[in-house]
């Protein structure tokens, strides 16, 4: 069985530009932070493999799980990103708050 | 006389209506994520040590000696407390990003435990492997959870 890790970080990465689409400027960093962890992961199995710690079945069901946990990562990149928009928020809205608050 | 004591009570109309509409906007603030809950962190943090120590004690042993049955219990206990985990962020609004990463930890767990059961032992190179996914998950269990209190920054 065939696998290319630098291959598979880069279909990663355009998977997660296209999720992200317009907002990909804004998570970009916690992506880097995600990808980085994957591509770790990905290399620590491929060693597994070429020192026959695993099998190609074992392979497979490693490349399955790391999808699991890719997934989750991007979901802690949307909650992070979400957090940084509601800090926008709630930092706009106190400064609007202060300003009636003064002029009253 | 009368047409001053219109004009003032126009004006405090106004003024109550301006007041009114403000706190309606204070306590409607827009909210796109939960809150953060310390109990969730704390739980996340017991749940990704009993993981670790699961697999501490299991590759102390050797590998012919990793019967399922010696750790069904603790499948058992973990699998308990990674279901807790899903169910208290499950049941807090706007927080489905969160459930999303306790959920795959919980899959990932008892499938796991099936493997384990079906080939009644844990490969060493697997289980160095599926330990450190785990960790990998925790920690962006962590950082999510980390990320809802106000006025922080993940970076």
């Amino acid at each position: 069985m065939s696998f290319s890790l630098e291959q598979t970080f880069k279909d990663m990465l355009e998977a997660a530009k296209r999720v992200f689409a317009e907002e990909w400027p804004m998570v970009k960093d916690y992506m880097k932070r995600v990808l980085d962890d994957e591509k770790e992961a990905l290399k620590e199995i491929a060693e597994a493999r070429l020192r026959d710690e695993i099998d190609d079945e074992e392979l497979e069901e490693q490349l399955k799980d790391e999808k699991e946990a890719f997934q989750a990562g991007l979901s802690m990149v949307r909650v992070s990103t979400k957090a940084t928009i509601q800090r926008a928020i709630d930092a706009a809205s106190e400064v609007f708050w202060n300003a009636v608050k003064a002029a009253i | 006389m009368n047409h001053r004591n219109y004009d003032w009570h126009r004006r405090s109309h106004a003024f109550f209506i301006l007041l009114l509409s403000l706190f309606i906007i204070q306590g409607c603030s827009y909210r796109l994520i939960a809150a953060y809950d310390e109990k969730t962190q704390e739980a996340i943090f017991a749940s990704a040590k009993a993981i670790d120590q699961f697999y501490g004690f299991l590759l102390e042993a050797n590998e012919n000696e990793r019967a399922y049955s010696k750790y069904s219990d603790k499948y058992v206990e973990i699998e308990a407390q990674l279901n807790a985990l899903v169910l208290r962020n499950k049941v807090r609004n706007l927080n489905e990003d969160s459930t999303d990463i306790a959920e795959r930890m919980l899959n990932l767990w008892r499938r796991y435990k099936d493997r384990h059961k079906e080939k009644d032992t844990y490969k060493t190179g697997m289980a160095k492997l599926d330990r450190k996914r785990f960790e990998r998950m925790f920690s962006y269990s962590v950082r999510a959870e980390g990320a809802k209190k106000s006025g922080t920054s993940d970076e």
